[in-house]
């Protein structure tokens, strides 16, 4: 028996194991205006133009995109706005 | 359709097109059991049998998803997988995103000249014309199964051949609210 080379690698590693974030996922309708979509990341979130672009463009072309991400109260407040604004969001947590 | 002009934003709407979108905002606010400004004092709330509903005013608070598809695209679900947060999301949000529609909507119903004629829109106010328009094409979108590919003027092309005048007004109106908000979007972004 030889002695231990190192401490178990899960005591030397070991993390606070953190709940994954929440996101606020928009879903693709074919209703909605393209540039309409882009207009309302904009100015909900604050993201400049492009990153509002590429997000809309995510949603186009994957059928959703997770748009923001927190706390779970956060994002039942970010879903509530893209509801104001007619867009189609629901939450869950980032697994 | 609406431009850009010396910080505002401005349209002309034609007689017809402000009978078609005061039209719009009526039937919608009806939909979310309000009336037009106008319209003179909201009718009286049907007996339900409820005392308490009847001394109040208050319904029973939302919990489930509406029934109505185009009231579920309104007020859709804020969980997918999980009913009973969702349930209880609405319960806490359904009455103020509500309350926030029907304003939206008088305030499009007001901003339209009865009649027709020039509409000047602050940023703001072109806001709330926007997400007000945007509530009118999702019930639209429901009524006329709109998908991604559909062609609204084929589709009101088809409804008049088949005699369902209602079907070709509304096709043309989601055209038409569909066309405007283009303009009002172009404009918020500076793309004039």
């Amino acid at each position: 028996m030889s002695a231990p080379l190192a401490t178990p690698v899960e005591e030397t590693t070991e993390q606070p194991v953190e709940d994954p974030p929440w996101v606020t996922v928009v879903w693709d309708d074919p209703v909605n205006l393209q540039s309409y979509v882009t207009y309302v990341f904009q100015k909900v979130f604050g993201y400049p133009k492009v990153k509002a672009n590429e997000l809309m463009l995510a949603v186009h072309h994957e059928g959703r995109a997770a748009v923001s991400a927190g706390t779970r109260e956060q994002m039942e407040m970010d879903v509530a706005k893209m509801h104001e604004h007619g867009l189609w969001a629901t939450l869950q947590q980032d697994r | 359709m609406f431009r850009r002009y010396r910080g505002e934003i401005v349209g002309t709407l034609s007689e017809a097109e402000a009978e078609l979108l005061r039209h719009a905002a009526e039937q919608m606010l009806l939909l979310l059991g309000a009336v037009a400004p106008e319209e003179g004092d909201p009718p009286p709330p049907e007996a339900t049998g409820d005392p308490f509903e009847e001394l109040t005013g208050l319904g029973t608070l939302p919990s489930g998803p509406p029934s109505d598809p185009a009231l579920e695209r309104l007020f859709p679900d804020g969980y997918r997988e999980d009913p009973d947060a969702a349930a209880e999301l609405r319960r806490f949000t359904e009455d103020d995103l509500r309350a926030g529609k029907v304003e939206r909507l008088k305030e499009l119903y007001t901003g339209v000249p009865a009649g027709g004629g020039d509409v000047y829109l602050s940023h703001p106010a072109a806001d709330v014309w926007l997400r007000a328009l945007t509530d009118l094409r999702l019930v639209l979108g429901v009524r006329l199964d709109i998908e991604a590919d559909t062609d609204p003027y084929a589709l009101a092309h088809e409804a008049l051949e088949s005699g369902d005048e209602a079907m070709a007004t509304s096709a043309l109106l989601y055209h038409y609210a569909g066309a405007l908000s283009q303009t009002l979007v172009d404009a918020l972004l500076g793309e004039d």
